[in-house]
């Protein structure tokens, strides 16, 4: 009795944490969609929603990684496996609220890797896994998408150089409609298994299923309608971070940031390595930026995003640690109720302070600065032509 | 301390390589093919061209289309079937 009280808890803020990675990353599967005005921000978001919902059936292999490839599963307890969900929600909360793009995927791992730390110390990480799996890709993947991107910008700028600037804009913002619906398609696989991924480990450490254990399929169901869900409500700030704050986007640009995006993390869905969605994402709308003729970036506002993506780990570690020792504090089942209590109290304070400065549909794509972004103050990047 | 130890190797050099190969090659080559095709529809929409030139347009338009639509069904068909 005390064991599922506490699984169902823990599985229900696993679920928490699935929606809010919904809305948090909503912004790398449609922002430049929204920026170019190639769908209508609402059309977007429900486009993305429904396709992230197929995509979370489409394989399981990513899931399978974050079970067993980064803390030892023989450790595991239920108040690991919580703390890490908290540790993540809260670090994604925070930096929806800055507008800051973000790693789920790191603030979750992080979270685990500073719970398990608190409750068994550095034996019980595998950090080979951990470097192996999550920070040689995380260093790599938005350098291969920049690259990439600036590549293909290019090259489609020049292939489009003589096309009549109606016709092209029409094409590109076709294309992009296909390409945000397979990047949605790629999130949805690729995000969705991270989720599914702890539930597993929960289910592991309460003793519902075997080390090793093959992902039961409510929860394959559960982790897909919970992501949906969180991205049909739309991370507008992030949205606006990601289509306005770096470069002024084009059509073409567009096209072949979300296209390069969708291809690197559906291969590396596909060969079992966790990308963080967003860092994909980011630099492949960077490298969009660079593939332009005057290569126009804010470099300032990318360095502070980078500072945000070293943090992201230790500070969620930090916060998935507290967590544990917390809930040790007051005992497993009372703790987990005052964590989850002080969690929800702190989301609404941030939910409230957001509102001061709403960012939504409506306003997503005003002129960049207008909102008092975190990152004000940077020069704008040069004009680019359609 | 039973804590069990699995050789993890600290940097996988050849999912990353083959991951990252495959990438460009799907990525950029489907940005190029549909570059092309967006300018062989605004050389069919012109009014001032021939119409050989503007069947051949449609041809391309059309093979391009095929060939965009074939890979991302055959990419989808190897991870389902994953």
């Amino acid at each position: 009795m005390h064991n599922s009280f506490v699984l169902v808890f823990v599985v229900l803020i696993a679920i928490g944490f699935d929606f809010t990675n919904g809305f948090h990353d909503t912004a790398n599967s449609v922002a430049p969609t929204v920026a170019t005005g190639a769908l209508k921000p609402r059309t977007a978001v429900l486009l993305s929603s429904a396709l992230n919902l197929v995509g979370a059936f489409l394989s399981l292999k990513v899931a399978a990684t974050i079970a067993s490839g980064i803390v030892s599963q023989t450790s595991i307890i239920m108040p690991v496996v919580f703390g890490g969900l908290i540790g993540a929600i809260a670090w994604n909360v925070t930096t929806w609220y800055f507008g800051i793009p973000s790693s789920s995927s790191h603030a979750l791992i992080g979270g685990v890797i500073g719970a398990m730390l608190a409750h068994a110390g550095g034996s019980a990480v595998l950090w080979g896994g951990v470097i192996g799996k999550v920070l040689a890709p995380a260093v790599a993947a938005p350098i291969v998408a920049l690259s990439l991107a600036a590549i293909a910008t290019t090259m489609a700028r020049r292939l489009t150089k003589n096309t009549d600037s109606s016709t092209k804009s029409l094409g590109m913002r076709v294309g992009q409609i296909g390409s945000t619906s397979l990047l949605s398609i790629a999130h949805g696989t690729n995000d969705a298994q991270k989720t599914m991924g702890v539930v597993t480990l929960a289910l592991v450490a309460n003793g519902s299923l075997a080390a090793g254990g093959t992902t039961p399929k409510w929860v394959v169901l559960v982790c897909g309608l919970a992501i949906a869900a969180g991205t049909m409500i739309g991370g507008w700030r992030i949205i606006r971070t990601l289509g306005q704050g770096f470069t002024k986007l084009s059509p073409t640009q567009g096209f072949a940031s979300q296209m390069t995006s969708s291809v690197v993390i559906l291969t590396s869905s596909h060969m079992g390595m966790p990308l963080s969605t967003t860092h994909v994402a980011t630099g492949a709308i960077l490298g969009s930026g660079v593939g332009t003729r005057k290569r126009s970036v804010r470099w300032s506002l990318a360095g502070r995003v980078g500072i945000a993506w070293l943090v992201t780990l230790p500070a969620s570690a930090i916060c998935g640690a507290l967590a544990f020792y917390g809930q040790r504090l007051f005992g497993t089942s009372l703790g987990i109720v005052v964590i989850t209590a002080i969690l929800v109290t702190y989301c609404v304070i941030i939910f409230v302070l957001s509102r001061k400065d709403k960012i939504d549909a409506h306003n997503v794509n005003d002129h960049w600065g207008e909102h008092g972004e975190a990152f004000e103050g940077l020069p704008e990047p040069t004009k680019v032509k359609v | 301390m039973t804590t069990t130890t699995t050789a993890v190797p600290l940097f996988d050099w050849h999912t990353l390589g083959q991951s990252t190969m495959t990438s460009a090659v799907i990525s950029i080559g489907v940005v190029v093919l549909f570059s092309i095709a967006v300018y062989s529809l605004s050389i069919f929409r012109r009014s001032d061209t021939t119409v050989a030139v503007r069947s051949m347009s449609a041809i391309v338009m059309s093979t391009i289309s095929l060939i965009i639509i074939a890979t991302l069904v055959w990419g989808f068909y190897i991870i389902v079937n994953k």
